[in-house]
């Protein structure tokens, strides 16, 4: 287990011959256009999820890969809808922040040996990206002036006062194994099978446990519990609606290609050309998580709150010791 | 036809259904569910996320209220449809995806624009609105008005906690529609963060759904509790039992047995539903397993012991939080009651008097 | 820098290409004027009031966490080159955090409900 330089990974990576390509405009375009596909196949796993599908029964699996599709054009054509007294300037900063936040956080992506927006912090950019979606939450339950809408907005913050912080811990697991916080470096460190999730194991369903629970889906669905008519989305529909779903699903599908990219080792892998590598990690880090997430009932926050702080916190901890140790011994080259 | 007409029937097959259910509207309500498990249609968690309003039955006056609202809050497209026997549920059903498809039609509807459409001078608590003088003072519990109306609404006022801290609380009601709660039934509480306090509990119209036999209870109730906390292939299949139950297909008892004995074992289940407020003797898990029991032929007492009276509930959602008050409701079969359980004395006026007087002044 | 202005541009246009697509398309362009949704009643007040967090002692344990998180992500980079006493002090430091995590636990800060 040795530890390649950023070139060699280059090289080895998705094919993308020419380095000029990186610093155009396309890349940017090109990034925007991926995150967009990442979230509609992340879509699509879920909805086969929900619907429950058993093995093999078309009945359900067609109507349900189209679910996606219909729901957004369905979005697309609604009308909008506005309560009385709201605040309209917080729920439209609101209703554009969280895909834009979602898109962004798809500038750190590692796309061999490249990303858009390489920073020495890429990894606190991610952070950032994700730590915003606090505010864009919380103004979206507000906004509308509505009880059930506030209580969701409040119910957010709960629950992320309890994921934030082992989160936080599994990222930084991540730079310390790689020694920065570059993505590119990150995966570069992970070259020739030396994949991360074998050390990290706990950082990686934690980084899992915390996506879900920052896009607040599956059994982190409080914020937007059917006890409280939807929460946070209670008052939203057409387009404003569409695009917190948008950014949503493009959140979750980015942060399943992250995990690939920083516990997986992206590229990395033999035979097969790179990109596939990649494509190939990321459809089972979604499979898995759609599959165990639509599995699970829904995890209140004033019951995880218990578990976070006394279980995830500690494990993510000594999670990020052991790392600590290992790159003291050398262990990651 | 237009693009956005070919898109509008690729994208509204599959419309978004909220279904309302009057007192007497239990057989046509099943028939509406089994016809939208077979059309795959999912139920509307919300009215800004409904196409279609389904009326089961006939509501009364106060129910055909909450249906005006909940009718001026779906956006366009929409459509409506009343559903009065069981025997016409198909055609209708038909008839308001129809409706809801035929753009042109869609187009001129142009959806809600009075907000307070449905409760204009004359009906119900709207008779208040050229009367701003009364505002502060009568019918308030006490509570005092600073004065504060923006849109024709008072700003909460504030009152002490539970824990003796001097907060704001908000006059809300629960019901008579909600997702995974019980049809027509109406919780109002004061409201500090999401802590209920002063909680009264009454049936719409003082008229309560009927009784049903143990099975029927105990399958209402566990859909209602998987509804509120999923896994949503679980509650899809809790669905499809409680809809085989209600035809009589042969078997179906059988199954929703061996299902029950399953879901008992759930510990995640256990572990979500925990922690609420203790209702006919335990908390929602606690009942969950007891409802199991029950489906699965263990129970002596049939789960006569799970229906609460009104009364009893409100006293137990006394300082619960909405999460697990929404648990307990759910959980449990809410009986007729002695009496009207808000109607002792001017307090039944009371509770009219202050919906009408606070949004009094209206939108003018 | 360029690809950055790029993927700017990408959000932009995927925003006002939404926006155009719901203008053209839409049922209705004027939104739906609507009361908050109350179950199927009349809001009797606004909504917006102070609510009360009954969970502001987690907020300051967990600032207190967030506060380390800062100076650990410049820590992870050095980690291999300044060794052993940088781990020693990172963890003894986040080993006093967690006394206070158990502490505050034990007081029945984690629980609100």
């Amino acid at each position: 287990m040795t530890r390649t330089s950023g070139t060699r990974a280059a090289t080895t990576g998705a094919g993308m011959a020419d380095p000029t390509t990186w610093t155009s405009v396309w890349a940017g375009l090109g990034v925007v256009a991926g995150a967009l596909v990442l979230g509609l196949v992340l879509a699509w796993f879920d909805a086969v999820a929900r619907a429950g599908v058993r093995v093999g029964s078309r009945a359900v699996l067609v109507p349900a890969a189209a679910a996606p599709v219909r729901e957004g054009m369905r979005l697309l054509l609604g009308q909008r809808r506005t309560t009385v007294a709201p605040d309209r300037l917080l729920r439209t900063l609101a209703v554009c922040a969280v895909p834009v936040l979602a898109l962004t956080s798809a500038a750190v992506l590692p796309l061999g040996g490249h990303s858009v927006v390489s920073t020495s912090a890429d990894l606190v950019w991610f952070n950032a990206a994700e730590a915003l979606l606090w505010v864009a939450v919380w103004m979206l339950g507000w906004a509308p002036n509505a009880v059930h809408s506030l209580v969701g907005a409040y119910r957010f913050l709960a629950q992320g006062l309890a994921y934030e912080l082992p989160l936080m811990f599994a990222i930084i697991t991540v730079g310390v194994g790689a020694g920065s916080l570059r993505a590119t470096d990150v995966v570069a460190a992970q070259a020739g099978g030396a994949w991360f999730v074998w050390t990290m194991p706990v950082a990686l369903l934690v980084f899992l446990l915390g996506a879900a629970a920052f896009t607040f889906w599956g059994p982190f669905g409080a914020p937007a519990a059917r006890d409280i008519a939807e929460g946070v989305l209670s008052e939203l529909a057409g387009l404003d609606r569409l695009l917190v779903e948008l950014g949503r699903a493009v959140f979750l599908g980015v942060a399943s290609a992250t995990a690939a990219a920083w516990f997986l080792g992206a590229e990395d892998g033999p035979v097969l050309p790179g990109a596939w590598w990649y494509a190939i990690k990321t459809l089972a880090v979604m499979a898995f998580l759609v599959g165990v997430g639509r599995r699970l009932p829904l995890v209140r926050p004033e019951r995880f709150a218990d578990i976070a702080w006394m279980v995830l916190l500690p494990l993510t901890i000594l999670q990020t010791a052991v790392v600590a140790v290992l790159v003291l011994g050398g262990f990651y080259g | 036809m237009g693009l956005s007409a070919r898109v509008a029937r690729f994208s509204l097959a599959r419309p978004h259904v909220l279904v309302v259910v009057g007192s007497d509207g239990r057989a046509a309500g099943s028939v509406v569910e089994s016809a939208l498990l077979g059309r795959g249609w999912p139920l509307a968690r919300s009215p800004a996320d409904a196409d279609l309003l389904v009326v089961a039955g006939s509501p009364g006056a106060e129910l055909a209220a909450a249906v005006e609202l909940l009718w001026a809050q779906v956006p366009a497209p929409r459509s409506r449809v009343h559903v009065a026997t069981s025997s016409d549920v198909e055609a209708s059903l038909d008839a308001a995806a129809r409706h809801l498809r035929a753009w042109e039609a869609q187009r001129s509807d142009d959806g809600p624009d009075d907000p307070w459409a449905g409760q204009g001078p004359g009906t119900g608590g709207h008779q208040h609105a050229g009367n701003d003088g009364s505002e502060s003072g009568d019918g308030h519990g006490g509570h005092s008005h600073d004065g504060m109306d923006v849109a024709g609404l008072p700003m909460a006022s504030s009152a002490p906690d539970r824990d003796g801290l001097d907060l704001e609380a908000l006059r809300v009601k629960l019901g008579p529609w909600l997702p995974g709660w019980p049809n027509g039934l109406v919780v109002e509480a004061s409201m500090q963060g999401d802590v209920l306090s002063d909680v009264a509990v009454h049936w719409v119209d003082d008229a309560h759904p009927g009784t049903v036999g143990p099975q029927e209870n105990a399958l209402d109730a566990l859909v209602r509790l998987l509804t509120l906390t999923g896994p949503a292939p679980t509650l899809r299949r809790w669905r499809e039992t409680r809809a085989a139950v209600r035809q009589q297909r042969p078997g179906a008892v059988a199954q929703a047995a061996r299902s029950a004995h399953r879901l008992a074992r759930s510990r995640v289940l256990a572990w979500s539903l925990g922690g609420g407020p203790a209702l006919a003797g335990g908390n929602a898990a606690d009942v969950l397993h007891r409802w199991c029991d029950v489906l699965s032929g263990g129970s002596p007492a049939g789960g006569r012991d799970l229906v609460v009276d009104p009364q009893e509930l409100a006293t137990a959602l006394q300082g619960a939080d909405l999460a697990g008050a929404r648990l307990a409701v759910a959980s449990v079969v809410v009986g007729p009651g002695r009496t009207p359980a808000h109607g002792e004395g001017e307090d039944g006026d009371a509770h009219v008097g202050h919906a009408g007087g606070h949004h009094g002044g209206g939108h003018g | 820098m360029i690809a950055l202005a790029g993927l700017v541009l990408g959000i932009g246009l995927v925003l006002t290409g939404l926006q155009a697509a719901a203008t053209a398309l839409t049922v209705a362009r004027t939104p739906a004027m609507s009361l908050p949704f109350e179950s199927g009643n009349l809001p009797a007040q606004h909504a917006v009031s102070r609510f009360h967090v009954r969970w502001y002692a987690l907020c300051v344990l967990f600032l207190a966490f967030d506060m380390e998180m800062i100076f650990m992500y410049p820590w992870a980079v050095v980690v291999a080159q300044t060794g052993a006493t940088s781990v020693v002090e990172m963890f003894g430091f986040l080993g006093v955090l967690l006394v206070g995590v158990v502490y505050a636990w034990r007081e029945g800060a984690l629980r609100w409900v």
